[in-house]
Parts: structure tokens; C-alpha cells; sequence
């Protein structure tokens, strides 16, 4: 062959090498922004279903997702999942991860910006990884912890457990609605009493509380009932926490009014103790009307297992019941006894706390949110304060336990059908103080959280039916597992035997 | 058609007459099988997330990326450098069949034993399945990808056999090459914010594996596989064609 014939060839083939390479290369362009993904998985966990669908389509407002999540987490994975399908369905959803382990410093303007969720154990401090969800000025943190249901035993006991739910979907598709709903629910602080303060997050300060309200996606807004009408316009929820002086006869009745309008009361109400007797809050009547009574004692704890410290006025609560705001709290009650213990509760930490009880009398009828044990009760002579190293001791005057230390009334709708007021009574505000707010090992967010969420009938905004991951679990017997070795030891030896067969055959 | 499988048949007989193919069936068979009695420990703690159950068999070990880049290696290293340096190729360019076919015949073979090499796993599902429910998509989905990327690395290490008289420097060439594939995900680790619609993340064959062991099938995986496949099969075509007019 000629060398012109040589070169022409040669010439050829890098054409065709350069033109199959631009082939590749657009192939490839195309199909980074045309693509489809199929979940084959038995229970499409990886699948949005038509409501989140049509959500994310729906959306007229720019959202932006920052997820602040370590990439190594495995459970990041399933949400990025999730947000790129999101992404994909709406031009108005767009979102970014950020590893606060490798971009600490945008991790920190996050957090700066739309305040992070701290966490501590006692020693080390950190911030929860999850999701913020917004759109303008409404933010929605979703925790990581969310995004999973925890398994509960099976109230049949034995060693069936009922698998984790993964709600991931439902979470983000209500925070989606959420940030992007025209109405922002306002929560309203009262102050004159002794509350506890919004600003700053040392003492008796909620600044962390109301940070997180502000995540949530709530406004929030501190007023003086002091000289007041009526309670500020637009507020969805009233909470008073904390009082340390009775409010007068004519703020009771502002917030009396507010209630009778629809209106959600909180009422986080210690024992005033005003030297060796109790004084009143002020609000004993309006709490009776609506079927709580307001006991007049200290909640002191004696069961070991519940107590956080030497004082018995600070103590675990872990009986929850099955009413919609401390659900997520409760074992169900078909669950053996014995299962319970084994599974442990979730307990939230209350301090200096009064008892409460039913008001028969009343026309609404109030139910219990959480009790004590049955090895405390509600002490009513304070005389052993003054006495140092003299412990309380239970008599006929007190109010036996289990006592009641949370309430809630949901007031009947209205003649026209507007819905009827709710009221939250907790003999307690101290389970809301920063530290024990902010433990990894309490509850007290979670109770904090399912309250004001069940007050404003802000549960998720949407109904998506939880899927179920595979959780494959083997209970191998000895005899199991070495079977299983020697099955892979059988694989190798016949693979290493074939060879030396042919290699035997080879030589001869 | 039919030169084609008859040149894949032999070629695929061939892998069974060499040793070499049975030391890469056993370290197979050994690497995967430690993988897996780390999967029935995992499966075993209670308090073990839930995640798809073979996921880490699927790219979740050093292990799995460690067979395939080795495996195309070894597998396509005396593909047609052999034939080279043993004067057969010229027997073979000049038989009835085309480059093409050559080509494909060889490729074939190569994606054949390769999928011999992951035969022996199918017992790890079925083990799981008599001990437990399992799901089958994510585990379908995971010996789809591993095909893919084989099927990517094997034609790489196809063009670099031709590229080569010393299967030696075949199999580096393709090492290196198929390395390089690899190593793609250092670079979007060591990124501190991820943009997913980046270069690096649609090579980034960590992040595919990590989809097809959850049971997320991505055409932008199969097509990347797909289509860096046939670039190197034509230029190994190519390669093929002009080592003829060359002389």
C-alpha cells in the first residue's frame, strides 16, 4: 500500500475516532438531562407517590432545600433519592447538600441563618442533621430523626417487631405545602408574670424554643395581657409559661374569651411557691371550666429509675397516653407489661411540677397526657424546704400517685360550625430549660413539639401512607451459619478442583 | 452471525484451558464470599438500619471494585495482544470473518466468563431467602450494574489488548484506564457542597453502584456504560483495521 494510501487511511481513522468521540460525548450530554429512573424495589421507597407529585408541580413559589447531612450518613442516600425526584418534577424546587463535616463553613452560615438544632448529651454539643425547607421567609427544619418511625414490639409480644416506616416522603411534601402556605401560624407569648423570657438562651429564656418555632415555619410574638382587650390579632396559639404572680381576674377573662372564640390555649403552670404555701396563678377557674383541676401540691418522685438527679422534685415521666398530641410518646396499650419494660419508654424530664385532675363538674370533658408512677405523689406540706436534709414524706393529705401532670380539652365546635377552642394544661414549664430542651436522651422537644403541633392542627398537611424499607433480619442457628461456610468453602473447593483437573489434563 | 459465535464459542472455551481462569474464579468466589459473611453478620444485629440486604456485595466493599478492575485486566489482556505476539493474529485477519466480528466475537467471550465469575453469587440470595424475605429488584438491579460497569471495563481493556504486542502492558494499559474511571469519585468527595448535575457526579461509578444495590435502575448509568462501551469496541475496530492495511 502507498504511503499517500497509508496516510489517507490513517486520516480516515482519526476522523472516525473524533466523530465517534463527539458521539459519545453528546450521547452522554443528552442523556444527563433526559433520563429516567426506575425504583425496583418490591416497596417503591424510592418512588414519589401522585400526591407528592402533584405537590411538587403545583408549587408556585421557588423552594429551596438545603440538606445539612454527612454524606457518609447511609441514610442520606434515601433522601437524596427523594430530592432529586422532587427536583426533577418542579422547576421551583431546587436544593443542595451540604456536609457539615467538609463545608463547616457554610454549614455555619446555615445554621446562622435559619438557626440549627442543637443537641447535647451531657458533654458534647452539636447540631441535628436535616433538612431546611424554604421558600421566602418560611423555613421548615425536618430533623433526620423524622425520617423514620422507631419499630414497636408487636402488642402480641413474642419477637415480632412491626418495621420502621419510612416517612421521608410524607415529611418533605409537608414541609413543601408548608412553607409555601400563604398563612403562617402565629404562637403568642404572654409576659408580665415571672414567664419565662423569649430572648437569649441562658436562665429562664426560651430563645432556643422560639428559634426552632421560627424553623417550623410558626410566627412567633411576645404580649402583655396587662392592661389588654383581647389577645393580639392572628394569634393561633396563646402560651403562658411559666407565670411566676397571679395574673389578675381581668386577664383570666381575655384569655377566657379567646378560648370561648376558638382560640388555643398552652397553660405551663409550676407551683407558685410563696414561702411554705402555695399561691394561686390566677387562672384555676378558667382552667376548671374547662374540666382541669389545678392542684395545689409539688410532684416528689421517690422510684430510683426515675430520678435524674438526688432532688425528687426533678424526675422522669414516660406514661404516655394514646391522645393525638403525645401519641408519638405512648406504647400502645395492648402491649404486655413486661414488653413494655423491655422496650423502655421515652422519657421527658419535669421539674417542680404541680398535679392536675379531672373537674368532673365541668361540661368539657379534659383528658390525661401523661402520668407519673405510682410510687410518687403530689406533696402539699412544703414545711420540709426549710429543712435541710429532711426528705418529704408522704401522708393522707396528699394527692396519691400516679398523678396526672399534663391535660388537654378540645372545647366543642360551634353553633355555625367554626371549631371550637383547645386547651393544653401541663403542671410544669421547667421541661422546656434549654439543657434538658436540648438532650439527646430526653424528650422533652418531642413533647413540646406534638403539643403546639396538635394545638394549631399543624400535624403533617398531608396524608402519606408510610412505606415499609426491607429490613431483613436472620436469626441463624450455629448449625445454619456453619452450613452456610461450608456451601461457599464447597464453592471454592469445586472451582479449585475443576482447575487442577484441566491443569492435570494440560500437562498430560 | 454464525462466524461470530462460533469465534465467541472458541473463545470462550479457550478461558477454560488456562489456569488463569480458575485462580480468577477462586479469588472471586473467596472475595465474595467474605463479603457475604459480612452481609449475614450485618442481617444478624438487630439494631442494623434498613437498606436493601445484598446492597453491600453491590460496590459496598474494596473487594467488588477490586475483582472488576482486575478481572478485565486479566481477562482482556491476552484477548489480541497474545495473538500478536504469536504470529496467530494474521491467521485470524485473514479468515472469513471480519474485524467487526472479531471484535464482538471477543468482546462476547469476555462479558461471557465475566458473568461466570459472578455465577457463584446467586447462592447469596438464595441463602437469604430461605432465612428471611427478600427483596429480588434491588438485587436484580445490583447484578445489573455490576454487568454494566464489567461490560464498560472489559471493552476498555479490549482496545488497550490491541493497542499492545506484551499482554504485560495491555493489562496496564487497561488498568490504568479503568483506574482512572474509578478514581473519578476523589474528586467529587473532596468537594465540600455537591452539585449533582456535575461532570464528575454522572462518572462518579460509586454513587451508581450505591443506586443499583438500593434497587434504583438510572438510564444515565447504563447508557455512560453503554456508550463508552461501544466507543472502545469501534476504536478497537478501528485498531484492528488499520494494524491490516498497515502491514
Amino acid at each position: 500500500m502507498s504511503g499517500i494510501t497509508r496516510s489517507g487511511m490513517g486520516l480516515n481513522t482519526a476522523i472516525s475516532l473524533v466523530g465517534a468521540a463527539a458521539i459519545l460525548v453528546m450521547v452522554n450530554y443528552l442523556s444527563m438531562r433526559h433520563y429516567a429512573r426506575g425504583d425496583w424495589t418490591a416497596a417503591g421507597i424510592y418512588t414519589l407517590s401522585d400526591k407528592s407529585i402533584n405537590v411538587a408541580r403545583a408549587l408556585e413559589r421557588d423552594v429551596r432545600i438545603h440538606a445539612m447531612w454527612s454524606q457518609a450518613d447511609p441514610r442520606f442516600a434515601d433522601v437524596r433519592e427523594l430530592l432529586e425526584d422532587l427536583a426533577g418534577r418542579s422547576r421551583h424546587v431546587t436544593w443542595e447538600a451540604v456536609d457539615p463535616d467538609l463545608a463547616r463553613d457554610r454549614a455555619g452560615l446555615l445554621i446562622q441563618r435559619y438557626g440549627g438544632r442543637m443537641l447535647t448529651d451531657g458533654f458534647n454539643v452539636g447540631y441535628e442533621a436535616g433538612l431546611f425547607v424554604v421558600s421566602g421567609d418560611n423555613v421548615k427544619f425536618i430533623a433526620a430523626t423524622e425520617f423514620e418511625s422507631v419499630p414497636m414490639m408487636s402488642p402480641f409480644g413474642g419477637d415480632e417487631e412491626e418495621p420502621a416506616a419510612y416517612l421521608a416522603e410524607q415529611k418533605i411534601t409537608s414541609a413543601l405545602l408548608r412553607v409555601t402556605a400563604e398563612h403562617q401560624p402565629k404562637v403568642c407569648f404572654v409576659q408580665g408574670h415571672g414567664e419565662w423570657s423569649l430572648e437569649g438562651m441562658g436562665g429562664r429564656s426560651l430563645g432556643h424554643v422560639r428559634s426552632e418555632l421560627i424553623q417550623d415555619s410558626y410566627r412567633v410574638e411576645a404580649f402583655a395581657t396587662v392592661g389588654a382587650s383581647r389577645v393580639p390579632e392572628g394569634c393561633d396559639l396563646v402560651v403562658v409559661a411559666g407565670p411566676r404572680r397571679a395574673l389578675l381576674e381581668e386577664e383570666a377573662a381575655l384569655l377566657r374569651r379567646y378560648l370561648e372564640r376558638g382560640g388555643r390555649l398552652l397553660l405551663l403552670l409550676d407551683p407558685i411557691i410563696d414561702g411554705e404555701r402555695f399561691a394561686p396563678t390566677g387562672l384555676e377557674r378558667l382552667t376548671a371550666e374547662n374540666g382541669i383541676r389545678l392542684g395545689g401540691d409539688l410532684v416528689i418522685e421517690v422510684d430510683p429509675r426515675r430520678l435524674v438527679s438526688p432532688s425528687a422534685e426533678t424526675f422522669l415521666v414516660s406514661e404516655f397516653t394514646g391522645h393525638r398530641s403525645v401519641r408519638q410518646l405512648s406504647v400502645p396499650d395492648a402491649v404486655d407489661p413486661a414488653v413494655r419494660e423491655q422496650i423502655g419508654a421515652f422519657p421527658v424530664v419535669l421539674s417542680s411540677a404541680r398535679s392536675l385532675a379531672a373537674d368532673d363538674e365541668a361540661e368539657v370533658i379534659a383528658e390525661p397526657l401523661a402520668r407519673t408512677s405510682a410510687a410518687s405523689w403530689g406533696e402539699v406540706d412544703l414545711s420540709f424546704i426549710g429543712d435541710i436534709g429532711r426528705p418529704p414524706e408522704k401522708d393522707q393529705y396528699d394527692t396519691p400517685g400516679p398523678v396526672v401532670v399534663g391535660m388537654a380539652a378540645a372545647r366543642p365546635d360551634g353553633p355555625d360550625g367554626e371549631p371550637g377552642g383547645r386547651l393544653v394544661v401541663v403542671g410544669d414549664s421547667d421541661f422546656l430549660d434549654h439543657e434538658l430542651y436540648a438532650h439527646a436522651g430526653f424528650y422533652n422537644r418531642d413533647f413540646w413539639s406534638g403539643l403546639v403541633g396538635w394545638l394549631t392542627a399543624r400535624e403533617d398537611l398531608i396524608s402519606i401512607a408510610p412505606k415499609n424499607p426491607e429490613h431483613v433480619r436472620l436469626s441463624l442457628t450455629r448449625d445454619d451459619f456453619l452450613t452456610i461456610v461450608m456451601l461457599l468453602l464447597g464453592e471454592l473447593v469445586l472451582c479449585v478442583g475443576v482447575g487442577v483437573a484441566v491443569w492435570l489434563r494440560r500437562r498430560s | 452471525m454464525t462466524a461470530v459465535a462460533a469465534q465467541l464459542k472458541r473463545e470462550f472455551s479457550a478461558f477454560f484451558y488456562s489456569p488463569m481462569a480458575y485462580v480468577l474464579l477462586a479469588f472471586s468466589i473467596l472475595a465474595n464470599g467474605i463479603t457475604f459473611l459480612l452481609i449475614i453478620e450485618f442481617l444478624s444485629n438487630p439494631y442494623s438500619p434498613h437498606g436493601a440486604a445484598m446492597q453491600t456485595l453491590f460496590g459496598g466493599t474494596v473487594f467488588f471494585y477490586i475483582l472488576l478492575l482486575g478481572s478485565a485486566s486479566l481477562i482482556t489482556m491476552r484477548s489480541l495482544a497474545e495473538e500478536r505476539h504469536s504470529g496467530t493474529i494474521e491467521a485470524l485477519l485473514t479468515a472469513p470473518i471480519s474485524d467487526v466480528q472479531v471484535v464482538l466475537a471477543k468482546y462476547g467471550a469476555a462479558l461471557a466468563f465475566n458473568a461466570v465469575l459472578w455465577l457463584p453469587t446467586l447462592l447469596y440470595p438464595a441463602i437469604l431467602a430461605r432465612h428471611s424475605g427478600i427483596d429480588p429488584g434491588p438485587v436484580l438491579a445490583g447484578y445489573l450494574g455490576t454487568f454494566g460497569i464489567g461490560a464498560m471495563f472489559l471493552a476498555i481493556g479490549l482496545l488497550a489488548s490491541i493497542l499492545t504486542r506484551s499482554q504485560i502492558v495491555a493489562a496496564l494499559l487497561s488498568l490504568g484506564a479503568n483506574f482512572a474511571l474509578f478514581l473519578v469519585p476523589i474528586f467529587t468527595f473532596i468537594s465540600p457542597t455537591s452539585d449533582p448535575g456535575s461532570v464528575l457526579a454522572y462518572m462518579n461509578l460509586w454513587s451508581h453502584m450505591e443506586d443499583f444495590g438500593r434497587g434504583i435502575v438510572d438510564s444515565r448509568w447504563l447508557i455512560y456504560y453503554g456508550s463508552v462501551s461501544a466507543f472502545a469496541l469501534f476504536a478497537a475496530t478501528q485498531a484492528l483495521q488499520a494494524r491490516r492495511w498497515r502491514g
